[in-house]
């Protein structure tokens, strides 16, 4: 292990018999945290209600809008200001900036308020005495780090620039510079699928999920959707039960195969075979030249022979055997309903 | 105090080069806060990935990547409660400056009787990190600050109160993450 790292964790460990809290406070003397510029005041408060770092960063706030990103003692403060884009550090005083003097173990800042000549009044708090804020004059050289400006004080960013930020659990919000200078809007929270299964809570075929990143926040998005239950093993209507309905009784076509009536009208037709047996096939025979081609119309007709009712039927439920395989189970489950809406209106007339 | 302890014995288990754990369990244990729930935060544009208590908002601002080499090119900002508790600064290192080697050049402001400047080795990799501690005055709270070279990056972290043990501690996973060359 080399020497630096045991000093390293000699250096964390020995904090904790060194060190005592230094909160940053709401409150200094008689003036408070309570301009809105994004953040809170970091800078602690000396005994005797002063500190020339918790009013300068104060004044910046209320005045610029900002959070300086200045932390630390005064004489740092020139220094991470002239790092930072946002900001310049100027050898001459300017009515609104910071006045930074870099001599002293800890030096000192404060809000310029004018500037007459090489005289300037600042707005100030100190550590010692007890006045609270005051407005005092120096010769401008007293401050030997500069003077810090926001390169634009009208502005809250330059053209060209995005800031980013964190949300939800998944996701990232960004904003533009807009051409006033201005922050746009932040965009909506989104991001990367994380991806993988997962199970969405459904019943059945509909529990087949995976991971996505909606609005920020990871989801468990439904990759199933529920549909006719088949033979299959599988709960494809998503209601817990498996080929319910007899679903896997014998296929449509065999139906016919023992001669019995209505046989080729209803086949293919497992769910409504009864219903249409008793109303078609034991009615107009299911025998007609019409059974088995176009149920629903044949229906209508034969109803109409039978009652002399001058039914509507606004289904259209023809073609049921002329086309195959899945499609014919879909038009069948389509033409049983409207079937049925047909046959009521037809009862009530 | 048993935290100290522990984040010590965390920092010199990252930094002893015959601990028998394999690495990237040494990794993952460094890079989890003990106390929280974390989550992983990636920089959309430099890919970093930190490991940051849950609550905790990432905010990232680029600046113009033309501004003078001094000039921070990106700023991560990690805020608990609305209130800045870590700030990362990204600058470019064309002229791939050792971290003192930054200071001395474009951070002389850390040359400052009140502050130490100290070398050290961390992470698996032994990153060269430098130190810069300002112990907390009547001015200031205790301001950490850890230069390290990343790729052709120069980064700062600066932990706004480390006397604060919450704030050292995302201080502390974010400076191994990023000593451990996380990437996602």
């Amino acid at each position: 292990m080399s020497r630096s790292c045991f000093l390293l964790a000699a250096a964390l460990a020995a904090t904790v018999f060194v060190s005592s809290p230094a909160q940053a406070v709401y409150q200094c003397g008689p003036e408070k945290d309570e301009c809105i510029c994004g953040g809170n005041n970091p800078f602690p408060c000396c005994d005797n209600g002063g500190n020339c770092t918790w009013w300068a960063w104060q004044s910046a706030c209320c005045h610029w809008g900002v959070i300086v990103p200045m932390l630390g003692n005064a004489n740092t403060w020139a220094g991470v200001a002239a790092n930072d884009p946002a900001y310049e550090v100027l050898s001459y005083p300017v009515p609104n900036s910071i006045a930074c003097r870099a001599s002293g173990a800890y030096g000192h800042v404060a809000w310029v308020t004018s500037v007459n000549g090489s005289k300037i009044t600042v707005s100030e708090m100190n550590c010692w005495g007890n006045y609270g804020v005051r407005d005092w004059s120096y010769d401008a050289s007293f401050f030997d780090g500069g003077y810090i400006v926001l390169k634009s004080s009208l502005c809250d960013c330059s053209e060209g620039q995005e800031q980013s930020q964190s949300c939800g659990t998944c996701g990232t919000q960004t904003r533009p510079c807009a051409a006033n200078c201005k922050w746009g809007d932040w965009s909506a929270c989104a991001g990367p699928d994380p991806g993988g299964p997962c199970d969405t809570g459904l019943l059945g075929a509909c529990a087949s999920g995976e991971l996505r990143c909606i609005e920020g926040n990871e989801t468990c998005s439904q990759t199933v959707t529920a549909s006719e239950e088949v033979c299959d093993g599988v709960d494809n209507d998503c209601d817990g039960q498996v080929d319910e309905d007899d679903v896997c009784a014998t296929p449509p076509g065999d139906a016919g195969a023992d001669g019995s009536a209505g046989g080729s009208a209803e086949a293919g037709r497992p769910d409504s075979a009864a219903d249409s047996t008793a109303d078609t096939a034991g009615e107009a025979g299911g025998t007609g030249p019409d059974a088995g081609k176009k149920p629903g119309s044949a229906w209508a007709q034969n109803n109409d022979e039978a009652s002399g009712c001058a039914c509507i039927t606004t289904g259209n439920t023809k073609n049921f055997s002329n086309i195959g395989g899945v499609l014919i189970l879909l038009a069948l489950a389509l033409g049983r309903r409207r079937t049925r809406s047909s046959r009521k209106r037809c009862e009530s007339c | 105090m048993r935290r100290y302890l522990f984040l010590a014995s965390l920092v010199l288990s990252a930094c002893s080069p015959d601990a028998s754990e394999p690495v990237a369990k040494q990794k993952e244990q460094a890079l989890q806060p003990s106390n929280s729930v974390s989550r992983t935060f990636t920089d959309p544009h430099q890919r970093w990935r930190l490991v940051l208590p849950k609550q905790a908002v990432v905010r990232t601002t680029r600046f113009d990547p033309s501004t003078p080499v001094h000039k921070v090119k990106e700023r991560l900002e990690i805020l608990s409660d609305d209130r800045l508790v870590l700030r990362i600064d990204i600058w470019t290192n064309p002229e791939d400056l050792s971290p003192l080697g930054w200071i001395d050049t474009h951070a002389t402001y850390l040359r400052n009787q009140e502050i130490t400047l100290q070398q050290s080795y961390i992470g698996p990799e032994n990153r060269l990190v430098v130190l810069a501690d300002q112990p907390r005055s009547c001015q200031s709270s205790h301001i950490i600050t850890a230069f390290l070279s990343v790729g052709k990056s120069m980064v700062s972290m600066t932990c706004v109160d480390g006397d604060d043990p919450s704030q050292r501690t995302i201080f502390e996973n974010a400076l191994v993450s990023f000593a451990a060359g996380e990437q996602p």
